[in-house]
């Protein structure tokens, strides 16, 4: 199988990753739940995934570094921290249901969609620019899109958040471990990210890295930590970690951050920029193919979605699933995106590549392709 | 044997303060703190020698990260001494 959908999950993992679920499940048990070696070894290990964690993201203090599920879950905790009942919010027009469903859940807010063209960061940061000075309580942006792997130009919205005194949550859903992401650089109130994506860890697992903004738990519970307490402790990590840890999923996690420090973040971008380009430069020789892809992939990771004109996406979809290659048809969960650059009545295809591809299958990939076209064409 | 412990908001901070004992060269032992010092239920501390005392105050200062509480453990008692 060709896997190309490392954009929903990582399938192809580190041997290491592997390696580490199996032993904690065998070794681990609570952390900060006790005092014997399998209490020991478990915290040993979360300890050591924060500070994996806070290394490669630049977070001042392990303590900033919260286990969530997924990066849905670390954003509806940034979301409900930051915007209130009838706070304004801006947010881009490439967010993904995971931060959109959180914020229409939010009573009374007004939601401003700063809705720029694809591949246009300049743009997209002077109206980011129009709208703080106009005036918003907080900003919700997308690093990267998952539909089409426009990296929109976060370092400028940032600066702008800071200039305004603004809080910002970083979606880094599609960038953390592929684009340098910096809460020192960027200082935003949040960054969510899925541990399960570039991260190279099992699926259950995220990050959510903490500025110096309030926050506000989203679960209540045991934390192993002052229990006489009826409400949940003010200190980090406890604060937002409620109930037994994901140890297994943690221990992955902490191998699959150690092989980006080993590979190094540049690398992995220029291999996946080398799968996609390749990629795209058989597509475009095939003419139903509409392609959403920059020349250069200069703001552009390793994402690419395209249409085939005269077929239902789905099914370009299950046919190259038939042939061997796992891609993703439809809307993404981000109907918002496909609004934005107007495919959201058919949805695209969607390639998202890993560490682990290379330009050959892309070049067998594309071939599938036109053979699948023709094919369609000819009945 | 007299010994201190240092008690932290949490595990994760515990381990932040070993760690930078360890980095400075002092030992220390993460533990569950016992429930007599431990008035909110539930602590972790980190114990240390009581030679020890002025190097880890000096050194968790300066990385910032100072105990919540500081005990000594002295004829089987354990008494809160100044942080």
């Amino acid at each position: 199988m060709i896997y190309f959908d490392a954009g929903a999950t990582t399938l192809e993992k580190p041997t290491a990753v592997r390696a580490a679920v199996a032993e904690a499940i065998a070794t681990m048990c609570s952390p900060g739940r006790g005092g014997y070696p399998a209490t020991r070894k478990a915290e040993e290990t979360a300890f050591a995934c924060r500070n994996e964690a806070a290394a490669l993201f630049g977070v001042d203090s392990p303590e900033k570094v919260i286990f969530t599920s997924n990066a849905t879950h670390a954003l509806n905790i940034a979301i409900r921290s930051v915007v209130k009942p009838g706070s304004r919010v801006a947010i881009s027009g490439y967010e993904h249901n995971s931060v959109l469903r959180p914020l229409y859940a939010v009573e009374d807010i007004e939601l401003t969609v700063v809705d720029t063209p694809l591949f246009a960061p300049q743009k997209a940061w002077e109206e980011f620019r129009q709208v703080l000075q106009k005036g918003v309580d907080a900003v919700v942006c997308t690093h990267v899109s998952n539909v089409f792997g426009y990296a929109l130009p976060v370092e400028e919205i940032a600066q702008e958040c800071r200039y305004s005194g603004v809080p910002l949550i970083i979606d880094a859903s599609q960038s953390a471990g592929v684009l340098p992401v910096r809460m020192d650089v960027l200082q935003p109130a949040f960054i969510a990210m899925p541990g399960h994506k570039g991260l190279y860890g099992p699926q259950g697992t995220g990050l959510l890295l903490c500025g110096d903004s309030p926050t506000s738990p989203l679960l209540s519970g045991g934390t192993g930590s002052v229990s006489r307490l009826p409400w949940m402790p003010e200190d980090l990590p406890d604060r937002l970690e409620a109930g037994t840890h994901n140890m297994p999923g943690i221990a992955g996690l902490l191998e699959g951050l150690r092989f980006i420090r080993r590979t190094g973040l540049e690398q992995i971008a220029r291999q996946e920029r080398e799968v996609v380009a390749a990629a795209a430069e058989h597509l475009r020789q095939i003419p139903q193919v509409r392609l959403f892809a920059q020349e250069e992939f200069s703001n552009q990771t390793g994402v690419l979605s395209f249409v085939v004109e005269g077929m239902d996406c789905e099914t370009v979809g299950m046919f190259l699933a038939e042939k061997g290659i796992a891609v993703r048809a439809g809307l993404h969960c981000s109907p918002l995106a496909h609004k934005t650059v107007g495919t959201l009545e058919n949805g695209t295809v969607r390639i998202s590549v890993s560490a682990f591809n290379n330009v050959k299958q892309a070049e067998i990939f594309a071939r599938e392709l036109d053979e699948i076209i023709r094919e369609n064409a000819r009945f | 044997m007299e010994h201190y412990l240092l008690i932290a908001r949490s595990v994760t901070h515990a381990q932040r303060m070993e760690k930078a004992l360890r980095d400075a060269g002092v030992r220390g032992t993460v533990l569950r703190a016992p429930t007599q010092i431990n008035p909110k239920g539930c602590s972790y501390a980190v114990r240390i020698e009581a030679s020890h005392l002025d190097l880890t105050r000096t050194v968790l200062a300066a990385m910032k990260v100072p105990p919540v509480h500081i005990y000594i453990l002295s004829s089987g008692e354990y008494r809160e001494v100044a942080l």
